[in-house]
């Protein structure tokens, strides 16, 4: 047979049913039409937010950062030119948030010439692959982003391209802005390393869609430092499963990616990725 | 002479309809009486840590869409079985055939721990060659204990095209596994 729930596990969702139904249900306070803690709360919020003062004795302009600015301001560094000997290693793990054994974790090396060499593990285990079925004919193998245009009507099209073929057959709509933060995270996948300028393509790209949050400075699941902005999945289409997106603030590089249910402070599934140069195929990033 | 009156009374709706019907409140009773049976069928079919959530998510779409459960049913169990395949299939769509990642580990045919320990290897292969729609049905009936006109109802088909994908999907099964189980 297989597995079900404990009585625990049983106990626990249930209850936590019961409690999202309660929030559900919570009748929303009437708006306040007092005007003054509204203006104070809007002054809280700027001086939360980030603020850039202008230099000299110019009038100081308050830059309230958002999504879109802070994704046009990441500055993408470039790739390094590999010596001989040395490869550009990329290791992507992508785990369940509450249990990190569930993992898959892919290791790529490239070298000079671009040639990849790879490994992968299942939950600590390495997969051979002789020992895997080959995948089914009809497969379709993800492009990478480090192929994709700069030019930005071509790399809209791609991203279009890219965002519509994530979705299931059948399936005829508009991508959200989720899908096409679901798209632009194959840069967290990618098997070598993004050029700067694809990367700050797609940076620009994601800037100029609608409901973009800014979540701001975080800690990745790996406690690296990073940026993020996120897209809330829509009930229907996606189950409420959004996809937040961390990058490196130095170095303009994705660190991860996290899918979530309910809140963006309650990751679900992390794909992680750290890269850079090494000196043999046994050496990790 | 005794007299029988016939009196046409107005029809009493079920439980299930009175409270999908009633203040929000009174959804609390539907997740009581359904949540057990809801959840194991997700357990089986996506591993009990990932029905764990997908189980709350049933509740809150049900939630949200309690107005449109069709009163004249009895059990709003299929409407939420149905609602649970739906989560089912989008969230294998959306978090495993939309990633790459993911994507490997279907193509490459690692199925996920909790059908690795113990589940029959055959029979998970079987399943998963079936037709999404006829598994669908098929699990719905076997593992959702679901008549078929229930299984119609939770899928929003008809109930000959329910005979079809449970015969098409037995046949298959059977055919997988060699005619011997």
């Amino acid at each position: 047979m297989i597995d079900t729930f404990t009585d625990e596990q049983l106990d626990r969702a249930r209850a936590r049913t019961h409690e999202r139904v309660d929030e559900l249900t919570v009748t929303p306070r009437p708006r306040s039409r007092r005007k003054l803690p509204a203006l104070a709360l809007a002054a809280t919020a700027a001086a939360a937010a980030a603020v850039a003062f202008a230099p000299g004795s110019a009038p100081t302009r308050v830059a309230v950062a958002t999504a879109a600015t802070v994704l046009r301001d990441f500055e993408p560094q470039p790739l390094p030119t590999l010596a001989s000997g040395e490869y550009y290693a990329v290791r992507v793990v992508q785990r369940d948030a509450r249990d990190h054994e569930d993992a898959l974790d892919l290791r790529y090396w490239a070298d000079a010439n671009g040639k990849v060499h790879d490994r992968s593990f299942l939950d600590g285990k390495e997969r051979r692959a002789d020992a895997t079925p080959p995948p089914p004919v009809n497969a379709r193998k993800l492009p990478e982003l480090r192929d994709f245009p700069t030019e930005p009507q071509a790399l809209a099209a791609k991203m279009r391209e890219l965002a519509t073929a994530t979705h299931p057959p059948g399936e005829r709509r508009e991508p959200t802005t989720r899908d096409y933060i679901l798209a632009a995270s194959q840069m967290v996948t990618d098997q070598r390393g993004t050029p700067p300028e694809v990367l700050r393509a797609v940076f620009g790209f994601l800037s100029g869609l609608p409901g973009m949050k800014l979540v701001g400075h975080v800690t990745d699941p790996l406690g690296r430092p990073g940026v993020a902005v996120a897209a809330d999945g829509d009930p229907d289409i996606h189950e409420g499963v959004g996809v937040e997106l961390i990058v490196n603030p130095e170095t303009g590089r994705p660190l991860a990616m996290i899918h979530y249910r309910r809140e963006v402070s309650t990751p679900w599934l992390e794909t992680l990725r750290t890269e850079g140069v090494v000196r043999s195929t046994d050496e990790l990033p | 002479m005794a007299v029988t009156l016939s009196i046409d009374a107005a029809p009493v709706p079920s439980p299930d309809a009175a409270d999908l019907a009633g203040p929000p409140q009174r959804f609390h009773a539907v997740v009581d009486r359904h949540f057990d049976a809801v959840a194991a069928f997700l357990a089986r079919r996506v591993g009990p840590d990932t029905a764990e959530d997908l189980a709350q998510e049933v509740f809150v779409t049900a939630f949200r869409k309690r107005r449109k459960f069709d009163a004249r049913y009895d059990s709003a169990r299929p409407w939420l079985l149905g609602i649970a395949t739906r989560a089912v299939a989008s969230h294998r769509r959306a978090e495993r055939r939309q990633l790459q990642l993911y994507q490997r580990v279907v193509n490459e045919g690692a199925p996920p721990e909790h059908v690795r320990a113990d589940f029959d290897p055959d029979l998970f292969a079987g399943l998963t060659a079936l037709a999404r729609r006829d598994r669908d049905a098929f699990l719905l009936h076997v593992w959702g204990d679901l008549a078929y006109e229930q299984v119609a109802q939770a899928l929003d088909i008809p109930v000959g095209t329910v005979r079809s994908r449970i015969h098409r999907a037995r046949r298959q099964l059977t055919a997988h596994l060699g005619g011997a189980r």
